[in-house]
């Protein structure tokens, strides 16, 4: 206690001297920081400003995903946009720099929760893969689907639905897995007490033939992507529900797949919530990144103390190396870019389950990467809340990346409500939030 | 902040310094020091603030406290703060002989940081365990279930062994061997692993799933729909560890008792789940949620009363009156006091933030005792305010048509069939009004999507019949007997052997002059069981008229000796015997 008070006692009668330093402190930092140019202060916050984009909010919505694409190819990004409330997909395009307008793609589409938007006929334009749950809160009826919207150009889309009556479908990608010049499709089901993921083979005329890779419920994403440098596509699977594990399916080119368990948390309640793959530490090989932060599975939703991100390295042999990288309320929809233009990956992450009562919480954070792979936190956003989904693009020409979101309000309190934001890195002033 | 660091912990890091950085275990980079500080995160749990503060002061008198470390240690583990805990935990397990007590350190220290994933401290901790004790299955286990997440499947399974070889009902290991069997596809040894579990723990709901997923692979699809419909739930209780209880008094956070509370409420077993309610009511009397749980639970049980008392104290204490409100309606309702439930409703809509299912509730209430007109107003506002609630639409839809306001009433349909295209029992619910009201056509396509999302779908097939039925009866009332045919034949593609649809086409093929398929159609129903003298009698005529008198006449043969005794001369046994006398 003694050695207590001696110490409390020295910074009162530091204290003046300690805010003249500070003081200088403050003044050399702005200086610093004005000549680097630096504008992501490390542990710091660098707020981006934000506005809705699309449709007006009407009443809680569930936007289970954000896309970027430029769906019309006239050099302007766009956005789709998966509603899984009103069982819908959108698009938000970019009529010029600035300016954006939705419309609904197809018809109901039931509980959509990702596209991709790929050539998939082959005939010059982006069509759109849909991963249909069918309902997004939990049932395990098998009313998971595909949805193909096949792009018309002028005429719109058509929509035809490639594969139904599955567990429910939370991922889709096209892919050539066999060699055969043909785009299957790599399909993650999460179902709920069945689940799969299985690869499409595409036989033609609309035929699709399903290969089971793994019969487990959970599925959260399950990307194509060249893992062991062998030139063909293999398959990188997060798996929640009770398992919590990443799976890897290496693929011998001919569509057979050998999987195995690459990382599994102990932690049954984990939360695992999304993953992507990108090759972080540049070493030419794809390293793995994943978020757990499902708060839905508690009488009252929200964020648990281990939520957050990590990356799983690639090292020789076939070696995941596992990394937290923070600690993260609520984290969703990792996406890795270089946010700051130093040349390095970032990784900004979402908050869909965070402690919305508080002004504090958390909605968008960067995990900028420095030296020595490490990251460091730096704070994007706090409102609108309940943000389930980022993706990122150039979307005003500037050669700074923008992000776009998506709300997913599914528990209370309401008070920062979003259905589409669009993030611009223009510093706030102080009194805008 | 409110962060303290401890004058005294400067002493106790000189004293424990050197040691912790020698352990190197655990992947934590939190120092000792740190550890030693009141974290941040207590600021807003008052009971577990306190409960470290004293140990921390306790620690400042006697730095070399033990007790009071190995309890700070089980403080910050019970209540998630990982890092702290493994700092702890580490220079602990230094300082204990090997044997049951540094095993039994290690193996919590294990628990601790599996939290946030950190899967190869979890191995090391849990190997470090084993080593010093192997007498406890449920390290062994873990161990096994940290190397199959691993990819470990060898290792895993001679874990997995090594606890069964000490007590045989370790559900954990013999649930990973079964696993480990179904991946390697060795489905026989995984069922025998299975059933094994399943038989002296039959709601293991992870060994029911697996089983599901081995019978699928062994094509025993009967099997697999029998245990898909016997799933009772989609949780599993906490896992009983003796060694993990210690905790349990240390847990303070009640966000984290919530969690467990929820787990063994979710699974039904209210003892438990009321002994960690009662722990959490302990830490925060004044949590207007914890009372709107215990009330859930009396209600599950159907003490309305006791359940009513509970809900009223949290509305009492505020803070939950959006979530306790509606509930406190539904108590009064179901225990048989709907004034007084109608009563609380209009209170909780004066007292609160307007609440689309507090609204809900009363409009029920209004519906019951039939004030229909206010219940439409009612959920009006509920849908202003809630517009994507299916239960608010569906009701506005019925009482839309008792009201006679019918395109309202569509619009509600309309939006639960696009809020809800994939949910058969919602579908169902919107065909039903649209029946109710005789809007059969209407309720066809919902009706059609219900069957097509779940086939096989009981009420939604035999709604989706009679709709075609009484569609056919209308046309037929109408005189269009072509169409009505059409419907009649929609209604058999749905359900080929329905018995009140087979009588009825056969009735209109008859009325017809079509004999040839009326006879088809009748043979149906013969070939389907429903034989009667009165139908057998009537297909002995249509195969007379088809030209097929000795077939007709042992059909009327047929009839006639399955008449009862009693049957009377005049009635159906004279037609009879004229028709074989003729």
């Amino acid at each position: 206690m003694v050695a207590g008070m001696r110490g409390f006692e020295k910074a009162r009668l530091c204290g003046s001297l300690f805010r003249k330093i500070l003081t200088l402190a403050v003044v050399f930092g702005i200086w610093i920081s004005l000549q680097a140019n630096d504008a992501f202060a490390p542990g710091g916050e660098r707020l981006y400003s934000s506005r809705a984009i699309g449709e007006a909010v009407h009443g809680e919505p569930w936007i289970t995903n954000v896309k970027v694409a430029d769906l019309d190819q006239d050099g302007l990004q766009d956005i789709l946009v998966c509603d899984g409330r009103l069982n819908r997909v959108t698009w938000i395009r970019q009529l010029h720099n600035g300016d954006f307008e939705e419309s609904a793609l197809g018809d109901t589409i039931a509980g959509p929760v990702q596209t991709e938007a790929v050539d998939f006929d082959g005939d010059g334009d982006l069509d759109i893969l849909v991963a249909c749950m069918g309902i997004v809160i939990p049932t395990n009826e098998r009313i998971g689907s595909v949805v193909y919207l096949e792009n018309r150009g002028e005429k719109g889309f058509a929509q035809r639905t490639l594969i139904e009556l599955l567990p429910r479908v939370t991922y889709v990608s096209a892919g050539d897995l066999n060699g055969d010049g043909r785009l299957d499709l790599i399909v993650g089901m999460f179902g709920f007490v069945d689940g799969e993921i299985s690869w499409y083979e595409n036989r033609g005329d609309w035929k699709f033939e399903g290969h089971s890779m793994l019969e487990l419920s959970g599925t959260i994403h399950s990307p194509l992507c060249d893992i062991d440098n062998d030139g063909d596509l293999d398959v990188v699977a997060l798996v929640s529900q009770d398992w919590e594990e990443v799976h890897v399916f290496e693929n011998d080119g001919k569509g057979n797949f050998s999987g195995e368990v690459v990382y599994g948390a102990l932690n049954q309640n984990f939360g695992s919530s999304g993953l992507t793959v990108a090759d972080m530490d540049q070493d030419g090989d794809v390293d793995i990144v994943f978020t757990n932060g499902d708060g839905l599975d508690y009488a009252t939703p929200g964020p648990r103390s281990w939520h957050g991100v990590q990356w799983l390295e690639n090292r020789e042999g076939g070696v995941f190396e596992y990394h937290r990288i923070a600690d993260v309320p609520g984290a969703h929809s990792p996406l890795v870019v270089d946010l700051d233009g130093d040349g390095a990956k970032d990784i900004v992450v979402v908050s869909g389950f965070n402690d919305w009562t508080l002004d504090t919480a958390v909605s968008m954070i960067l995990l900028r990467q420095i030296e020595g792979k490490r990251f460091e936190e730096v704070i994007l956003g706090r409102q609108p809340t309940h943000l389930i989904s980022v993706d990122g693009a150039d979307f005003d020409r500037d050669g700074e990346v923008e992000l776009v979101t998506g709300a997913f309000m599914y528990y209370p309190p309401f008070d920062h409500k979003s259905r589409v934001t669009l993030w611009e890195n223009e510093p706030l002033k102080i009194g805008e939030i | 902040m409110n962060t303290k660091l401890s004058g005294f912990s400067f002493v106790a890091v000189a004293l424990w310094g050197a040691s912790v950085a020698s352990t190197g275990l655990q992947a934590s980079e939190i120092s000792f020091k740190v550890a030693l500080s009141l974290p941040e995160r207590v600021d807003g749990l008052p009971a577990l603030r306190s409960q470290v503060e004293r140990r921390l002061d306790l620690l400042g008198e006697n730095p070399l406290d033990e007790n009071a470390v190995r309890e700070l240690t089980y403080l910050y583990h019970a209540n998630g703060f990982v890092d702290r805990a493994s700092a702890f935990y580490d220079w602990l397990i230094e300082r204990s002989e090997t044997g049951e007590k540094r095993a039994r350190l290690s193996y919590l220290a294990a628990d601790a940081v599996k939290e946030k994933g950190e899967l190869v401290a979890v191995e090391q901790y849990l190997e470090m365990s084993t080593s010093d004790f192997r007498q406890y299955p449920l390290a062994l286990a873990r161990l096994g279930e940290a190397e199959m997440k691993s990819g470990d499947l060898e290792e895993a399974e001679a874990h997995f062994r090594a606890a069964i070889s000490q007590d045989e009902k370790v559900s954990m290991a013999r649930l990973g061997i079964s696993r480990i069997h179904e991946t390697r596809g060795e489905l026989a040894a995984a069922m025998w692993e299975l059933e094994t579990l399943l038989s002296y723990e039959p709601d293991n709901y992870n060994a029911q799933a697996l089983m599901m997923r081995v019978l699928a692979q062994l094509k025993e699809d009967d099997q697999v729909f029998d245990l898909g419909s016997a799933f009772s739930r989609s949780r599993m209780p906490p896992v009983e560890d003796p060694w993990l209880e210690v905790l349990r008094d240390y847990m303070f956070d009640p966000q984290r008792l919530d969690f467990i509370f929820l787990d063994y409420f979710t699974v039904g077993d209210y003892k438990r789940a009321l002994s960690y309610l009662d722990r959490m009511q302990e830490i925060d009397p004044e949590n207007a949620r914890f009372y709107r749980y215990r009330g859930t639970v009396f209600m599950e049980e159907g003490q309305f009363d006791q359940a009513s008392i509970h809900f009223r104290k949290g509305i009492e204490l505020g803070g939950d009156n959006a979530e306790s409100y509606p509930l406190l309606v539904q108590s009064l309702s179901r225990g048989g006091a709907p004034d007084e439930a109608e009563a609380v409703a209009r209170k909780g809509l004066q007292d609160s933030e307007p609440s689309a299912v507090l609204l809900l509730e009363l409009a029920r209430l209004l519906v019951d005792r039939k004030a229909y007109a206010d219940a439409r107003e009612t959920l009006s506002e509920a849908h202003e305010i809630q517009p994507y609630d299916v239960e608010v639409l569906l009701l506005r839809a019925r009482v839309s048509m008792w009201l006679d306001s019918r395109e309202e009433a569509k619009r509600s349909l309309a939006m639960v069939r696009q809020l809800a295209p994939s949910d058969p029992e919602k579908l169902v619910r919107a065909a039903l009004v649209h029946m109710e009201a005789g809007s059969f056509v209407d309720a066809l396509p919902l009706l059609e999507r219900a069957v097509k999302v779940k086939p096989g779908y009981k009420d939604g097939v035999e709604l989706l019949v009679d709709a075609h039925l009484q569609i056919g009866g209308k046309l037929l009332a109408a005189g269009d007997r072509e169409a009505a045919l059409a419907s009649f034949d929609r209604s058999l593609e749905v359900m080929p052997i329905s018995i009140e649809t087979l009588m009825k086409k056969s009735q209109l093929l008859i009325s017809m002059n079509r004999f040839q398929d009326a006879e088809r159609t009748m043979r149906q129903l013969i070939l389907n069981g429903v034989v009667n003298p009165t139908i057998l009698l009537i297909y002995g005529d249509l195969l007379y008229k088809n030209g097929r008198p000795d077939e007709a006449r042992s059909t009327w043969q047929r009839a006639l000796d399955g008449l009862g005794k009693n049957e009377q001369p005049k009635g159906l046994r004279a037609n009879l015997l004229k028709r074989l006398n003729s």
